[in-house]
């Protein structure tokens, strides 16, 4: 490394008119990010704290009654915050902060804060992800565009190859600088955000957000370092400023701006959302399974009849409507599960045709792993769905067993209290470690890796070229 | 055994398409020697200057400084030269001081802040402006520090392409008792210029070079600016009346 062109640079983007006024934007930005954040976090919080105290004492306080009256009466699982939300919400807006578990059914989830929010909300969101991954790659190129082309420009690249500067040091010193500028600011920006965001998770979180922090640092450093040798490469193409700016921003415009949205759009094109009624006929159907087959009622019927021995349902040794409503349950589960294996089958093949768009740009796949890493995607909200369900089943099944055994010969008069339900206990959900959804996010992790080499690789020639180019221009 | 000349061309040639920009010059600068070569616009001054800087590829004979060829190590050869174009281009945003202290530890030469003060002083830099960024200079300020840049690095060789170029007498002067100094502490420049009495005044030998030719090497001692003007203008006349414009 040359030390004299890496001060020389420094000292040149430390000088730049942009730096200043590109930090205060940046600086405004993040701080109206950080409070917006923190606002939206507070806000979830009340709302599911009240929410929770409300659904249980409504639960609690729900008197004597049959416990399958109960279970349709019914309670709330709800979704804490991922620890790092702060930094990245993800899908939150749109997935919803809570679950109906009731008899019979597999809910949605359902209060998705976007449903709440104006039309024109989701352009005010300045998350820390959306300014690193949209805003930061044009104050990159705001910054490095004149980096080559500059020197070009003005014949300072002449007068350095004259000394003896090889196209390696050149290209070093550039980088070199241009890293420790972008990923300096970046540093000075992010730890604070992601120390606030790990103060405000729960103590839970502990070891497993802290490890997820540093990877979404990882994840964003490297997308930045790719802008900067896209910024490098591009200033080394072009003669002027002028057009090494156009070009440059326009290829902002294509990889952060149009890109994302492109991508989204074909990939509901080619695996279209299900139709909300369709989506309702399916589960209606889940939930139907055992009254809708009429052959299998009488069957299970008559086996049960034998394997105990008797010839009437009242001479069972527990009640057998709720045995039947237990049944019923188990029939529907598989189909449950189906559905929504289904439905989330259809999600990932959307974001796989997206992901194939990752070759034409690194923002999709940066974007896919911050909501990962920071716990506000898809696969966490399927987690979470997927222990709200478990919860389902085994809250439903404890009140069906109750009814069962305990009924006796009150039948459907048959009425539990305050100590049944108190054993439906709260959620407590606790999202997967990042060890058991890594192997999701490898291939993304792989592409940014990829355009990062193919990058440095490109940027690298590039500049190789414009330093032999000066020379056989003279 | 000892080079005879720290700057060197063998039947250097450089063509451009059909053009020959460079027909087979020959030509040696030793040390302590100033050689200027004087020639219209496309004579082939600056493409000699390019060639020994290795910013262009002969396609015949080749260019030596202190004994390396420029074409097979380009990198050794420029760490052993000065160069100062035309104009001087300096990075606007750094100091005078600045821009000579990053061209300085460029090279290695480690020189401290005051003895670069010196230098630009040297230079005919006026001390008020060394600490103004370069944004703000004037060619001539530009120029001088281009000089001092060349005193600092201390190269045994200097290439030079027409650095008086729009400069005014005062500050022409002054860049040319610079370039002497250089010489008499035993660089070789080679100075390419339109200026027939600058080159008198500074240059050991004078080169006229036309259509890519070297056409006559005079020893500058011998002859004085009025003697040279007229060989020059002679080789001109012979020149355009040997052109096929001039022949229809």
């Amino acid at each position: 490394m040359n030390g004299a062109l890496l001060f020389k640079e420094a000292t040149l983007l430390r000088r730049e008119p942009f730096v200043r006024g590109l930090l205060l934007v940046l600086v405004l930005l993040v701080v109206a990010g950080v409070l917006t954040g923190i606002q939206r976090a507070q806000v979830f919080d009340k709302e599911r704290t009240s929410a929770q105290a409300i659904d249980r004492s409504v639960w609690m306080n729900q008197g004597e009654r049959n416990p399958h009256s109960a279970a349709h009466f019914s309670r709330y699982a709800f979704r804490p915050d991922a620890a790092l939300a702060l930094l990245d919400p993800g899908t939150t807006d749109f997935s919803g902060l809570a679950i109906w578990m009731e008899a019979h059914y597999q809910d949605p989830a359902v209060f998705r804060r976007a449903e709440d929010s104006g039309e024109l909300s989701r352009y005010a969101q300045l998350t820390p992800a959306f300014l690193v991954v949209t805003v930061a790659p044009l104050l990159v190129f705001l910054l490095l565009f004149g980096s080559v082309s500059g020197e070009r420009e003005d014949g300072t690249l002449r007068q350095l190859l004259a000394t003896g500067v090889d196209a390696r040091s050149f290209f070093l010193a550039k980088l070199v600088a241009a890293l420790r500028v972008t990923l300096g600011i970046y540093t000075l920006v992010f730890v604070p955000l992601a120390a606030l965001s790990l103060f405000m998770s729960p103590a839970s979180a502990g070891f497993d957000a802290l490890l997820r922090s540093v990877m979404l640092y990882l994840n964003f450093a490297a997308y930045l370092a790719i802008f900067v040798l896209i910024g490098l490469g591009v200033s080394a193409l072009f003669r002027t400023r002028q057009t090494a700016f156009i070009a440059l921003v326009c290829i902002w415009v294509l990889s952060t701006v149009l890109l994302p949205r492109f991508a989204t759009d074909l990939a509901t094109r080619v695996y279209p959302q299900l139709d909300a009624r369709e989506a309702s006929t399916k589960l209606g159907k889940a939930s139907g399974v055992y009254y809708a087959d009429a052959e299998r009622r009488d069957r299970i019927r008559s086996d049960l009849l034998e394997r105990h021995g008797v010839n009437d349902v009242d001479d069972l040794p527990f009640n057998y409507n709720a045995y039947v409503l237990q049944v019923s349950e188990e029939l529907s589960e598989p189909e449950f599960d189906r559905f929504y294996a289904d439905l989330d089958a259809r999600h990932a093949a959307q974001e796989s045709v997206a992901r194939s768009l990752s070759l034409l740009s690194p923002t999709l796949a940066t974007a896919r792993l911050s909501a990962g890493l920071s716990g506000t995607d898809r696969i966490h909200q399927r987690a979470f769905a997927g222990a709200a369900e478990a919860h389902r089943r085994a809250m439903i099944k404890l009140l069906n067993e109750d009814y069962m055994n305990n009924a006796g010969t009150a039948g459907a008069a048959y009425t539990a209290d305050a100590e049944l339900w108190a054993e439906f206990e709260n959620l407590a959900y606790r999202p997967p470690s990042l060890g058991r959804v890594a192997s999701a996010y490898a291939w993304d992790a792989l592409l940014l890796v990829a355009w990062l080499t193919a990058a440095a690789w490109a940027a690298y020639l590039l500049v190789r070229r414009a330093v032999r180019g000066e020379g056989s221009a003279a | 055994m000892a080079e005879r000349f720290a700057l060197e061309a063998r039947g250097l040639t450089k063509r451009f398409g059909d053009t020959t920009a460079l027909d087979a010059l020959d030509l040696g600068v030793a040390a302590g020697e100033v050689v200027c070569l004087l020639g219209a616009n496309g004579a082939g001054k600056t493409t000699t200057i390019n060639l020994f800087l290795g910013f262009l590829q002969p396609d015949g004979g080749e260019a030596r400084v202190h004994g390396v060829n420029v074409a097979e190590d380009p990198l050794h050869a420029r760490r052993q030269v000065a160069y100062l174009p035309e104009s001087v281009a300096l990075y606007p945003r750094l100091t005078g001081l600045e821009n000579l202290e990053f061209f300085d530890r460029l090279s290695g030469g480690g020189h401290s802040v005051t003895e670069l003060t010196e230098l630009l002083d040297r230079s005919g830099l006026p001390t008020n402006v060394v600490h103004r960024r370069t944004s703000t200079y004037s060619k001539g300020m530009r120029q001088k520090v281009g000089i001092a840049i060349a005193m600092a690095r201390g190269a045994r060789c200097l290439l030079l392409d027409e650095p008086l170029s729009g400069l005014d007498p005062s500050a022409a002067g002054s860049l040319c008792r610079s370039i002497g100094e250089l010489r008499d502490a035993g660089s070789a420049v080679l100075m390419a210029s339109h200026d027939i009495f600058r080159a008198k005044e500074i240059g050991t030998r004078i080169g006229i070079m036309m259509g890519g030719r070297l056409v006559n090497l005079l020893d500058a001692a011998a002859l004085d600016a009025s003697e040279i003007e007229a060989i020059y203008l002679e080789h001109m006349r012979v020149a355009e009346q040997g052109s096929p414009e001039r022949a229809a």
